[in-house]
């Protein structure tokens, strides 16, 4: 197996965590994913090996593959809350009223569709609107006014919450 | 909530549990499992499609070849009667460039799997894909359902005309048996088909509807 893709996944497994975290509410899906993201990576690296930016190419196929990810419709156990499955992991340090607002704002994040999640997520990792136009395949000028969209979605959201 | 305090926040609520660190070892043995994605899925799907029509065309060419090498009364009358056997054929015929479309489309799925295209190209040749995929299954299925009752048919009307002609009962009793076997055809054909499209429908029916709206919502003010 090439070390060098090794060497550059282990690099940025965080990357593909962030994704994975967006995308899935637990564990098993989480896993599923990272594997397939990983996966995928692997099948495109060969031509990978042409790309500028490393981080533009991994994140192009972990949401390629989040999003197109098939499922099948099954029940379901109840899924954890989020406070229950990672109050406890919260930096000691955090104020209470920091990992209240993170609750409120994972909250928020489930309420959005898979492709705001994808332009939110790019757009918080300082990905410029260019940079998310070639990954998404959309026009900058469209990239703009989605995030501005999303913004204001999060904003709603989360002042509904606080009332 | 500024736009500082919001990235910050964000950075803590996706970052979570990226403390544990993955291995070398880790990640190898992560590499060696198979992948789920839909192509592979449709990969498999096409080669298993590919094998059935395979194994009936195999069938009905053992059964042609039957038919006009053993001289009993049955394959007489089936020599006889030329627009079953132009039926036939041209069944086969069609269920022929189904197993071709198959395999075209077998080949060409390994040269769309990759995801590294932008998301809009890669949920667009996926709802294609999977759209040609939909169509060929169910014209396959139909063809094969059809040839499979077009031949049962006709041996319940000859076995019975037989039994009739020795009992016998009047020429109308052979008009009314074809309807009768022509009916209980199509409704069980019927039912197959339905049967057939309401699996699909559920296996990627919401699948290709979310996809849909995924790519809709992606080109929105383009």
């Amino acid at each position: 197996m090439d070390k060098d893709f090794i060497s550059i996944a282990k690099e940025n497994q965080n990357l593909i965590k962030k994704v994975c975290n967006m995308f899935c509410k637990n564990e098993d899906d989480k896993k599923d994913l990272f594997q397939e993201i990983l996966i995928q990576l692997w099948k495109s690296y060969e031509t990978f090996r042409n790309e500028a930016k490393v981080s533009t190419w991994m994140y192009r196929v972990a949401l390629n593959t989040a999003i197109t990810m098939y499922r099948k419709e099954k029940r379901r156990p109840e899924l954890r809350e989020f406070e229950e499955t990672y109050g406890t992991n919260l930096n000691i340090n955090y104020s209470y009223e920091k990992a209240e607002n993170s609750i409120m704002l994972y909250k928020a994040i489930d309420q959005l569709t898979g492709i705001e999640k994808s332009i939110i997520l790019l757009y918080m990792e300082d990905f410029s609107s260019d940079e998310i136009a070639n990954i998404l395949g959309i026009t900058a000028n469209n990239v703009r006014v989605k995030i501005n969209r999303i913004k204001l979605k999060l904003k709603e959201i989360l002042e509904k919450r606080y009332e | 909530m500024n736009e500082d305090n919001l990235k910050d926040i964000f950075k803590s609520v996706i970052e979570q549990d990226n403390n544990t660190e993955i291995s070398e070892t880790e990640l190898k043995i992560i590499l060696k499992n198979k992948t789920k994605n839909i192509f592979s899925k449709l990969k498999r799907n096409i080669k298993i499609g590919y094998i059935l029509i395979g194994v009936y065309l195999l069938l009905a060419g053992l059964s042609y070849y039957w038919i006009f090498t053993e001289d009993n009364s049955v394959n007489l009358q089936y020599r006889e009667m030329d627009w079953l056997l132009i039926f036939d054929i041209t069944i086969d015929i069609f269920l022929i460039s189904t197993f071709l479309n198959f395999a075209f489309k077998y080949i060409r799925l390994s040269n769309l799997e990759s995801m590294e295209e932008s998301l809009a190209n890669t949920l667009q040749k996926i709802i294609e894909l999977l759209s040609d995929y939909k169509k060929i299954f169910v014209i396959g299925f139909t063809l094969s359902l059809v040839s499979a009752f077009s031949g049962m048919i006709w041996g319940i009307v000859s076995t019975m005309a037989e039994e009739m002609k020795l009992n016998n009962i009047p020429e109308d009793g052979h008009t009314i048996l074809m309807i009768i076997s022509i009916l209980f055809g199509t409704i069980v054909m019927s039912v197959f088909f339905i049967l057939v499209w309401f699996i699909f429908k559920k296996l990627y029916g919401n699948y290709i509807k979310q996809l849909k709206i995924h790519y809709a919502e992606l080109k929105e003010n383009e």
